[in-house]
């Protein structure tokens, strides 16, 4: 049995390279996507800031986007048995990187958002998490641009050290399949450990020759 | 739940230590690393469960004793685990012991026994299997902590204390051995019915979110700890690293975790302590 196996898959994206791998993996798995408002499991992927877009209406329209689709669901009354639901933030939303104001504040309220229906939602079976991608790279460039204003994520992979959508749709399958089961309120970096490593000075520093009284890192 | 996911054989070809591995948790993870397709070493301090364990796991397992806390026998183990199995590409490290005592008033051998066994037993056991996992062309690691190493929590101080540090310790290894593809993870699990977690009052399960379908209570079982420790070892998770996962029901998104409502029975719970005098 795959992991999503029957289950009614919604996700609510545009037509970005994340959202293409997610349908991609949820077929792949045994899901069947659907339409809204039936499914008991939901996936969200946050759309990225229109040009001149105030940070504003920019995350009031990711948050009321995902809790349109939740509200439809349960009118509908389709999830109230058992059910899942995914979030998925803009791509280094958590990195607060100047000029990424609209994904770092979405970011905060996504992680509310999620962290909320989690506590609302926990008694009718249903679960919810949010999912952060860190530097991930696509073919129409759609972070690629901003890879050269951060240091590369500390884990180095065959292929390169960067993320691929499919690396963030597997998360998400897992996320909204029953093997997490137990997990909900949580929040999961998809980032090759880039968020560990964004304050990191003393690789640099022992790259230059430093050493203190007992370490020579040289000496490895 | 086992034989499903065995289908797919996501762990198939690749070799797994796990500690602890002779009960609760641990025994769960190295079943589902099995099923999956993986050859384990299931190690413990308990020979007798260890070796049972290994033997009703068939040809896929062996059983070699280990305490974590003992730098040696870490090395002896990994050479075991390495010689009979292959390289490792999957340590995880949840060998653990329970450990009450307030700010004011503990028992330095509980502290001592907490440090060595929770935290310092994990970080030999990194280094230990570094070469291996190297050898092994990169690996995954996952740590076990608990939600006491993400908040803190009454009459626990040298249980929090060490289960903080391995947050510290996962995040170190995940930064410096990025390089190496090996990736480190570390696992936060809520209250998991092992069997010695019987005793919890009602209103303390009320407090987890979470309702199941399958249970009566609102504990995690084993099989919940495993699927995840499942997912971190396989190559579905290939681009996560230096990662905290939360396991838990949600609670620690509704209540501050309050161990003080337990603290009358904390031997009940399996801390093996008895509730510290005040």
């Amino acid at each position: 049995m795959r992991a999503l196996g029957g289950k009614n898959v919604v996700v609510i994206g545009f037509g970005d390279p994340i959202t293409r791998a997610i349908l991609a993996e949820v077929a792949r798995e045994g899901g069947v996507v659907s339409a809204p408002p039936v499914g008991e499991v939901l996936i969200v992927v946050a759309a990225l800031p229109e040009p001149g877009e105030s940070v504003g209406s920019y995350v009031a329209r990711i948050v009321d986007g995902a809790a349109d689709a939740v509200t439809a669901l349960f009118q509908a009354a389709v999830v109230p048995t058992a059910g899942s639901i995914v979030l998925i933030g803009p791509p280094l939303g958590s990195e607060e990187v100047a000029g990424f104001t609209h994904a770092s504040t979405a970011t905060g309220a996504m992680r509310g958002l999620s962290r909320a229906w989690a506590a609302e939602l926990g008694e009718l079976g249903v679960r919810s998490n949010y999912l952060q991608p860190g530097l991930i790279a696509t073919d129409d460039g759609l972070v690629s641009g901003s890879v050269g204003l951060l240091a590369s994520p500390p884990l180095i992979r065959d292929g390169g050290s960067l993320g691929t959508p499919r690396d963030v749709a597997q998360a998400a399958v897992f996320l909204a399949s029953d093997e997490a089961g137990y997990i909900t309120g949580a929040e999961l970096d998809v980032d090759g450990g880039l968020s560990e490593s964004r304050s990191s000075l003393f690789s640099a520093l022992w790259a230059g020759g430093f050493q203190t009284a007992t370490f020579n890192p040289l000496a490895r | 739940m086992v034989a499903a996911r065995g289908a797919k054989a996501g762990l198939s070809g690749k070799v797994a230590l796990v500690t602890g591995a002779a009960s609760g948790m641990g025994a769960a993870v190295a079943r589902r690393f099995v099923a999956e397709g993986a050859r384990v070493a299931v190690t413990d301090v308990s020979r007798e469960a260890g070796t049972a364990l290994a033997e009703e796991l068939g040809p896929n397992a062996i059983f070699i004793e280990l305490d974590v806390a003992d730098g040696v026998a870490w090395e002896r183990a990994v050479q075991g685990a390495e010689g009979e199995l292959g390289p490792l590409d999957i340590l995880m490290n949840n060998a653990g012991v329970g450990a009450a005592g307030y700010v004011e008033e503990f028992d330095i051998d509980v502290w001592e026994r907490s440090m060595r066994v929770n935290l310092l037993g994990a970080l030999l056991g990194m280094r230990a299997a570094f070469p291996s996992l190297r050898r092994a062309g990169g690996g995954s690691v996952i740590n076990v902590s608990s939600l006491q190493g993400r908040e803190a929590d009454v009459g626990l101080v040298p249980y929090v204390a060490a289960k903080f540090g391995l947050r510290g310790i996962s995040k170190s290894a995940a930064v410096e051995w990025g390089r190496y593809g090996i990736r480190v993870n570390a696992i936060f699990p809520g209250l998991t019915y092992t069997g010695m977690t019987t005793t919890i009052p009602d209103h303390i399960l009320g407090r987890i979110p979470l309702k199941r379908s399958d249970r009566p209570d609102r504990l995690a079982t084993a099989d919940d700890i495993a699927s995840l420790a499942c997912f971190l070892a396989s190559d579905r998770s290939s681009y996560i690293s230096g990662a905290e996962i939360v396991i838990d029901g949600g609670k620690s998104v509704r209540f501050p975790s309050s161990f003080q409502d337990y603290a009358p029975d904390l031997t009940a719970l399996g801390f093996g302590v008895e509730e510290p005098a005040r």
